[in-house]
């Protein structure tokens, strides 16, 4: 019961807030409703008794992703209230899109075997979600998949410093040029 | 879940809550107090003695300036963030203070009010970082929503700093969790019973090293954190004027102040909690296990917010690039090779 309080009162923030990214018309208050999703998700994962996921979300997420969006956006210097023109053509196709969505997840909540309909579950163990049972799944279930998760993180990082790096100039080094 | 359980879970919490709640924001308000005394000392002078005898009387003349001027949001300013980032700061500061183990188990009218803690979560120390890492949007919209480039300035230097300084502060503590295998604070220091050489800053159980070298890395990374000198970069004076918080006024400017002394005190809190053996006495036997727990932990607390004030009169202010540099090239790789070294002294100890 408490479980189900908690669900809704972060389904309802995580909703408005959500609605709160793609209505404002500042990109920073966009950013800063997104902080707000992913915290209310946390708490979604909390009143699952998932705590480290709850927490891993918040850390890497809110803590640290968030705030390189907000940053970047702080240094953009973008006009607050710069209208956006999209073509007709990609209106109506931001449109489908969306409601291609919104149909697979209404599929998903109907379908018998995930959504609602699905007969009772079997009872969650009681150290579901806790460190221990996260960190022996990860090492060694999905071990291959966390090994090229860490491969591909430090290509990205080295592909970073790459196009980050200015261009040797070359002219300073060739006293004759 | 019956009525007498709930009952009997709701309302210790409930009291440990308002109690832990009322002696934190007295605390903080004598805290800039001893602060400004202790300054004063370091720099041969007297600090405040006017108001009061001692100048004892100062925070309450301090709160009530702060609370009848005029509360000021520029016109330039983004209204709704320029409000939310003191309440970000102050909330964030607060919450994390939620799983600090005060003190040991006690019983109070027969019913068990477990460790003199508001929660005790199976995550606590997570919750610690996720908590904290919440805490640098409040420095960051007030330095955007100011709409002043010296506030922007601030703010920026601050997330940059924050979010460096938190990877050297989470690696730090892994050797405690590694030697401990809880992420509950209660747990971390009951583990560290029985004397000082139990704590795990001098554990001997790994020779040594990884405790010592991470306390140390994360003293000096919780420097970074609280953004106090000599990381006190989002808010150099000399050339931001005030930093992120120059547009502030009246009690918003209060609530940056509390959060910032607030947080010192949870770093501090934290520090003695994985490192210095919590509420355990140094020796123990008669004179010193009689002192109750919370003594204890008051007394280490306060014995680190003391190296963070002396520090403050020691110390001058990084450059910028400095910061990063010692940040990213020093610290970080130190952190990382401490683990390293706390897994063999693990293994090599047999506790693997």
């Amino acid at each position: 019961m408490v479980g189900a309080f908690f669900f809704w009162i972060f389904a309802f923030t995580a909703f408005f807030a959500g609605v709160g990214v793609v209505a404002s018309r500042n990109p920073m208050h966009s950013a800063i409703s997104l902080v707000a999703v992913l915290i209310s998700i946390a708490g979604l994962f909390l009143a699952l008794h998932a705590e480290f996921l709850a927490w891993i979300l918040v850390i890497v997420y809110t803590g640290a992703v968030m705030v390189l969006i907000v940053f970047v956006i702080s240094l953009l210097n973008l006009d607050k209230d710069e209208p956006i023109d999209y073509t007709a053509a990609r209106r109506w196709g931001m449109a489908a899109l969306t409601m291609f969505i919104a149909a697979f997840l209404v599929y998903l909540y109907a379908d018998p075997l995930i959504g609602a309909g699905h007969p009772a579950k079997p009872p969650v163990p009681d150290d579901w979600g806790s460190v221990q049972t996260v960190a022996i799944d990860l090492f060694t279930r999905y071990m291959i998949v966390v090994q090229l998760a860490g491969v591909l993180l430090t290509a990205a990082v080295i592909g970073a410093v790459v196009v980050a790096r200015k261009p040797e100039q070359n002219e300073e080094r060739e006293p004759g040029a | 879940m019956t009525d007498s359980h709930l009952f009997n879970v709701l309302v210790p919490s409930l009291l440990k809550m308002v109690v832990i709640f009322h002696v934190l924001l007295g605390v903080v308000a004598y805290l800039v107090l001893v602060e400004r005394k202790l300054l004063g000392r370091f720099q041969q002078r007297v600090g405040p003695t006017r108001v009061g005898p001692w100048g004892l009387l100062q925070p309450i003349a301090d709160g009530l300036k702060l609370f009848l001027k005029e509360d000021i949001i520029p016109t330039k300013a983004d209204r709704v963030l320029f409000i939310a980032a003191p309440l970000i700061s102050m909330i964030t500061a607060l919450l994390a203070m939620a799983v600090i183990p005060f003190g040991p188990r006690f019983e109070l009218f027969g019913i068990d009010f477990g460790y003199l803690q508001i929660a005790d979560v199976n995550v606590g120390l997570l919750y610690i970082f996720g908590i904290t890492s919440l805490g640098v949007y409040g420095i960051f919209l007030a330095g955007w929503s100011s709409g002043n480039k010296y506030s922007l300035i601030g703010g920026l230097r601050s997330s940059a700093q924050m979010i460096s300084y938190e990877l050297t502060l989470g690696l730090s503590v892994i050797v405690i969790l590694m030697a401990c295998g809880s992420l509950r604070m209660s747990q971390i220091a009951e583990s560290q019973g029985d004397g000082f050489w139990n704590w795990w800053i001098f554990s001997t159980q790994w020779y040594f090293i990884p405790g010592l070298i991470g306390f140390f890395l994360y003293l000096i990374s919780a420097f970074a954190e609280t953004n106090r000198l000599p990381f006190d970069l989002p808010e150099a004076e000399t050339e931001l004027v005030s930093g992120y918080n120059t547009e502030y006024s009246s009690m918003k400017f209060a609530m940056f102040f509390m959060a910032e002394y607030v947080n010192i005190i949870t770093v501090c809190s934290i520090a003695t909690t994985l490192f210095l053996g919590a509420w355990h006495s140094p020796l123990p036997f008669a004179p010193f296990t009689s002192v109750p727990g919370v003594i204890w932990f008051l007394a280490k607390v306060f014995s680190l917010v003391f190296v963070f004030i002396w520090i403050r009169a020691t110390l001058p202010r990084f450059r910028y690039d400095q910061l990063m540099h010692f940040g990213w090239k020093v610290l970080l790789p130190l952190a990382l090779v401490n683990i390293l070294l706390a897994a063999a002294g693990l293994i090599a100890a047999g506790s693997f």
